[in-house]
């Protein structure tokens, strides 16, 4: 089953390897900063779709990362979205601070990966959230 | 050279000028600056002066951790660039520079390479302070960065904070087990716990706060009740997962890393399992509907035989069809059963302002109401069947402000009761003996004030438990009573609400709050301070023993949120404090809203109200009962006493209409022993008046504690006797 | 140089920020005008309760639908001669930042004249009068076809720190 992705990301190259990362596993829409990624996400849910997984990077311009995943959190308490069926939200950054970290982690990401991404621990945390089978 | 120089000074020009216009994320403008520096860097291979190529470095490495938003304030780098431009004209006139850079430097947060002990921050993969089987033994111990170290500890604080908040929620779910916003925080804690300690590979831990999650998940969606056995699981994993705490930062210490050998968590995670899974959680259907009368024991136990032999049909459709039972009250009954309560309350959020406007707009109804009568009398001589009709009308309009004003005010009781659980389980924790008693439980007080209230409170009285009260040893050595006493009480004061806790433990040591305080450069020693002001720096952020510290640097429960919490809500927070006797901790808080009764007085053209509990009598003395008494001013006699007067005209700076006392009014008031006699014109009626606050514009003047509107629309303002009195004297 | 480039943007924003609409007002004879995002309701004179111990520019309390807020007579606050209320005097109720959020204050104007829409260009700066006429709180001045109205910076007319610190003092 194909996962419904939003990848997150300002900077060109990251994009493209992300992107290139998740390609086999399913389609994925793009947006470059936080304030396109909270659209994205609401635009979707009015359409009767969710996303599976955000990939989202913090240090973006006009809105960072934090601020859109605590906006995104928002929008599914409004509607009641919950548990199983909330978006599983990784972040993808480079800022390793635990000051990054903690927030990030108490406005309730599932994982938190640091830049230079290596394509086994995504596929790692893909398989820990569920959203890709093992074997 | 020269043309070296110049441009040298140059770019320090443009650098000063980027900076200065320089905000945070402007990431373009970053760049010119980071541009600039280089260049800087690379027209100086032979620094003039340590200094400059210091700085020159602070600055750059600050400007990296100010792109990664690691700091926001630019005010390092103008005084680092100021600092060069003066290093340069001093170097480039000849003059040799000494002046002093190691300020500039530690804003930039810059260490000079010879002063270096550790490396900088690097990115790299984490390390794991939790043991992986396939790890060799060798590698084990290392692995670990700083920033890792780093992370960790600040894990273990933040989890050591949440676990907290867990417990407080779980206080508040006890008397409200369908709160779904408290359900909801308690699974954001866990989680939060989860994912951190995956980050950091705890996967012990990890593993375990992932089913303490799917216990939260299934009360949130209503599969599960906590109930007492829920709350105990909970209660249950809270301890598990501090002990694992204690272990991890043990293992901080040593740089070692451990696997959590020590502690088992497989039989709480099957405990936690067990509940889950099973629906035996729900209230039977049919138990629900026994409770709410729809269907009778017998009819029960018939249907239930029905059920058994024809399993394939449900107990709600049996009933239906055999006991003629409501379909509609059968729905109910299954959606009660699911919420796992008796009865479903629907509950709406309202905005405070609308609620506010609602009970200011049901006083104008109800003024409005009784104009209309007084107008009914003048008009119809008292025709009945308009009365009659009127008389609806004030019957619907009381009901609704009391509603209303029910909406808003709520007996403190309920909170204070919380607080008996509360110190049962701090004394039983701490090993202390410890009694709550509480008066002016009674007392009413705003809604969202005593939301606001609540954790504040609980901070205070664990306070008192923990550190105030001594064990019973100790207590009874010093010849107190083995059980220390916690007071609780809330009244009327002036204008405020007053609530006090208050311990008879061991007060608070001024001399080691002093030192503390002087030990934190909050003063200097030999400053002169009252015991009020002393006592005040406990409410100073991050102050306090040891213990106190992890409250604060958590999830902020410490006595500087508290107070701020009291001053949110308008109010002050006072410490009073006996060596060895006890602390108080008073509260005050305006009133918002209350009733209260007063009689209505007139002095010249103002209106003014007494509230009625301060009055002792009110009469027209005799001539030969006034007397002026040198140096004392004017006094009248009332029974056997001489009692000083006041003349409201002149306090408040209104006509009287009669001057001569004989010939006016004199209203005996009290407060706190003292009596004073008050002259007024004329004694309008004793009502009820529904206090609104004067504001801050207001705050300061004494004498008044709040304003009414008369039954005429107009102002009346509410006299604070014991402001009256100070204002007397004065 | 860098100083001038920081005042100019300064300035720059400044102007920006004062276009808008006004509810102009008459005072003694002048035109003034109020942002309108700071006018909460316009209502006629009404009974005022004096407030004790305040300056005579604080006139009282009014009750407003059930709420209790306070007045201030605008012209007694700028130092004019009092006058008599008219038919058209008005209580002009205005939102100001309070220390703990934002409160409610009628101001006593002597008439109301209309909402005007100003533009930037047509503000100039108030010019300084010398040490002993306080205009922070004007915030410039419109020319108008209808004559010059003097736009108030209504927060920093009425002060709520000024307005306890003053009702301690008394």
């Amino acid at each position: 089953m194909r996962l419904k992705i939003l990848v997150v990301e300002d900077d060109f190259t990251s994009r493209k390897v992300l992107c290139g990362m998740l390609s086999p596993y399913g389609d994925f829409d793009v947006a470059v900063n936080g304030k396109e990624a909270v659209r994205a996400f609401s635009d979707a849910l009015d359409n009767g779709e969710r996303y599976d997984l955000i990939c989202l990077d913090i240090m973006m311009p006009e809105m960072d990362g934090q601020d859109a995943l605590k906006a995104i959190r928002e929008i599914e308490l409004q509607k009641n979205i919950s548990g199983s069926e909330s978006a599983k939200i990784i972040m993808t950054t480079a800022l390793s601070d635990s000051k990054n970290l903690m927030q990030a982690f108490q406005e309730q990401c599932e994982a938190y990966i640091i830049k230079p991404i290596r394509k086994e621990k995504l596929l790692e945390q893909l398989h820990l959230l569920g959203l890709v089978p093992r074997g | 050279m020269a043309e070296k120089d110049n441009s040298i000074g140059r770019m320090i020009e443009s650098l000063s000028l980027q900076i200065c216009i320089l905000e945070a994320e402007d990431i373009p403008g970053m760049g010119k600056v980071y541009e600039t520096i280089s260049e800087l860097e690379k027209s100086m291979p032979n620094s003039p002066c340590i200094a400059f190529s210091d700085i020159v470095q602070g600055v750059k490495q600050y400007l990296d951790r100010f792109v990664l938003n690691d700091v926001t304030d630019s005010k390092p780098l103008g005084d680092g660039v100021a600092m060069l431009q003066a290093i340069w004209r001093d170097i480039s006139s000849g003059r040799e520079f000494t002046f002093d850079v190691t300020d500039i430097l530690e804003g930039l947060g810059y260490i000079p390479e010879d002063q270096k002990k550790t490396s900088g921050k690097e990115i790299n993969a984490t390390g794991s302070m939790e043991a992986h089987e396939d790890k060799p033994e060798a590698a084990r111990s290392t692995g670990l960065t700083d920033e890792d170290l780093d992370i960790t500890r600040d894990f273990v604080v933040e989890s050591r904070g949440n676990l907290e908040v867990v417990e407080l929620n779980l206080i508040k779910l006890e008397q409200n087990p369908d709160d779904m916003e408290t359900i909801n925080a308690i699974f954001r804690s866990f989680h939060t716990i989860k994912g951190v300690s995956g980050f950091l590979k705890l996967d012990k831990m990890n593993r375990f706060c992932h089913h303490t999650e799917s216990l939260m998940d299934g009360a949130r969606s209503g599969k599960l009740t906590i109930n007492d056995e829920v709350a105990d699981l909970i209660l249950e994993s809270i301890d598990t997962l501090k002990l694992m705490l204690e272990e991890v930062e043990k293992c901080l210490e040593t740089r070692h890393t451990t696997s959590f050998d020590l502690i088992d968590v497989e039989k709480l995670i099957e405990k936690i399992q067990a509940v889950h899974t099973s629906d035996g959680n729900k209230i039977p259907l049919g138990k629900i509907l026994l409770d709410s009368d729809v269907i009778t024991e017998k009819g029960l136990r018939e249907s239930l035989k029905i059920q058994k032999k024809h399993s394939e049909k449900k107990l709600g459709e049996i009933l239906v069809r055999e006991q003629n039972v409501d379909p509609e009250a059968i729905k109910s009954a299954l959606k009660a059963q699911t919420l796992g309560k008796r009865a479903t309350s629907l509950q709406v959020k309202v905005d405070t302002e609308k609620l506010d406007n609602l009970v200011d707009l049901t006083g104008e109804l109800v003024i409005a109401q009784s104009m209309f009568r007084q107008l009914g009398q003048t008009l119809t001589a008292d025709n009945p069947i308009f009365f009659h009709q009127l008389n609806q009308v004030t019957q619907a309009v009381s009901a609704i402000q009391k509603i209303a004003m029910s909406m808003r005010m709520v007996p403190i009781k309920n909170t204070f009761q919380k607080m008996f659980r509360l110190v049962r389980d701090l004394a039983k924790n701490s090993e202390k003996e410890a009694d709550l008693s509480m008066s002016g439980e009674d007392t009413e007080i705003d809604r969202n004030v005593v939301d606001e209230l609540y954790e504040p409170m609980v901070h205070m009285i664990r306070n008192s438990v923990d550190h105030g009260l001594e064990s019973p040893v100790e207590r009874e050595s010093s010849g107190k009573n083995r059980k220390g006493s916690i007071y609780l009480r809330a009244f009327q004061r002036g204008g405020n609400i007053v609530i006090e806790i208050e311990d008879d433990g061991k007060g608070l040591d001024k001399n080691r709050i002093l030192e503390k305080a002087i030990e934190r450069n909050l003063i200097t020693r030999g400053e002169n301070l009252s015991e009020k002001e002393i006592y005040e720096f406990i409410m100073h952020p991050g102050f306090s023993t040891a213990k106190e510290i992890t409250d604060i640097s958590g999830r902020g429960v410490g006595m500087d949120v508290v107070k701020k919490s009291i001053e949110k809500l308008r109010g002050r927070l006072e410490i009073h404090s006996r060596e060895g006797k006890g602390t108080v901790f008073t509260i005050s808080l305006p009133l918002t809203m209350a009733i209260v009764e007063g009689m209505l007085v007139r002095v010249g053209k103002e209106r003014y109200i007494i509230p009625t509990h301060s009055i002792i009598q009110s009469y027209r003395p005799d001539r030969k009962h006034c007397y002026t008494v040198e140096n004392k001013g004017e006094m009248v006699r009332h029974r056997e006493n001489l009692l000083p007067l006041v003349r409201i005209s002149r306090l408040f700076n209104v006509k009287e209409d009669v001057t001569d006392p004989w010939n006016a009014i004199v209203v005996v008031t009290e407060n706190h022993g003292v009596q004073k006699a008050l002259l007024l014109d004329e004694l309008l009626g004793k009502e009820e008046f529904v206090i609104k606050n004067l504001g801050e514009t207001f705050r300061e003047i004494k004498g008044l504690a709040g304003s009414a509107i008369l039954a005429d629309g107009k102002v009346g303002l509410i006299l604070d006797i014991a402001g009256l009195f100070q204002a007397a004297v004065a | 140089m860098a100083d001038e480039t920081k005042v100019m943007s300064q300035t720059v924003k400044a102007i920006a920020d004062r276009e808008g609409k006004y509810l102009t007002f008459t005072l003694g004879g002048e035109e003034y005008g109020i942002g309108i995002l700071k006018i909460k309701e316009i209502i006629g004179m009404m009974h005022v309760t004096t407030m004790p111990q305040t300056p005579d520019f604080v006139k009282g309390v009014i009750n407003l639908r059930g709420k209790v807020i306070p007045v201030m007579d605008l012209r007694l606050r700028f130092g004019m001669a009092a006058m008599a209320y008219t038919e058209r005097t008005c209580i002009i109720v205005v939102e100001i930042e309070g220390s703990s959020g934002t409160i409610q204050i009628g101001i006593v104007v002597d008439s109301v004249s209309e909402v005007l829409n100003i533009k930037g260009d047509d503000i100039e700066d108030t010019p300084a009068f010398g040490a002993r006429l306080n205009t922070d709180y004007i915030l410039g001045m419109a020319k108008m076809e209808g004559g010059v109205k003097i736009l108030l910076d209504i927060d920093k007319v009425l002060t709520s720190e000024e307005l306890v610190s003053i009702s301690q003092a008394a």
